[in-house]
């Protein structure tokens, strides 16, 4: 499964959708708007950018890898972009797998590769009314 | 030679754009990025930091580009723990 949307999604409807014979494991990867920057200034909002067709392509590429390395059942990855708060959903990797280790390392694999390869950026909007663009 | 150019995140900001139809004589990638360099003094920091994408791939500096493509410029992504 893959999602690029503006919109929350629900956590528990992603997992039951995955789940099917065989799997014994479910790994849940949430990432949530984080409140404070690096420097550690108050976040009001954050805004994500995408270059959505090309960030599709990656998900799905990267999806057919971690399901053939690590011989997964299934996985989902869901990003959503726009503006959000603190607190709010933001990324979601889910991996289910027969036993748990490959979910496990599964997980961190496709996580670590969306941040190396797809084209998504964050804004920060500071409670002081700065804005910036944060580069990995 | 025409192209579609997108943009996005901060170049999206500096260049008050998320789109351009360029009109060259041809040539690659980094030919494209001189020509905005000079445009666009607003951006010109920006530009040797980014990466390119010619329909949905990730190419070199060097790439060629043929009339119809379309280069999206990648300013460096969002990382960090998240």
């Amino acid at each position: 499964m893959i999602r690029i949307q503006r919109e929350d999604y629900s956590v528990d409807e992603i997992v039951k959708a995955l789940k099917r014979p065989g799997v014994g494991a479910v790994v849940v990867f949430s990432g949530c708007v984080r409140g404070a920057s690096r420097d550690g200034a108050p976040v009001e909002w954050v805004e994500w950018d995408v270059y959505e067709s090309m960030a599709r392509k990656i998900f799905e590429t990267i999806h057919r890898e971690a399901l053939e390395r690590f011989g997964l059942l299934d996985a989902a990855i869901v990003h959503r972009y726009g503006r959000h708060r603190p607190g709010d959903n933001l990324v979601l990797i889910v991996t289910a797998s027969a036993h748990r280790k490959e979910a496990f390392q599964a997980c961190e694999w496709i996580m670590n590769e969306i941040k190396k390869k797809a084209p998504l950026w964050k804004k920060e909007i500071l409670a002081d009314g700065r804005e910036r663009w944060i580069e990995g | 030679m025409k192209i579609t150019l997108l943009l996005f995140a901060s170049l999206r900001d500096r260049m008050k754009t998320n789109r351009l139809e360029l009109d060259l004589p041809g040539g690659t990638v980094q030919d494209v990025l001189d020509h905005l360099s000079a445009s666009y003094p607003q951006a010109r920091d920006l530009l040797p930091r980014v990466h390119a994408a010619v329909n949905e791939e990730y190419r070199e500096k060097e790439a060629p580009l043929r009339d119809g493509d379309v280069l999206a410029l990648i300013p460096p992504v969002s990382g960090g723990a998240r």
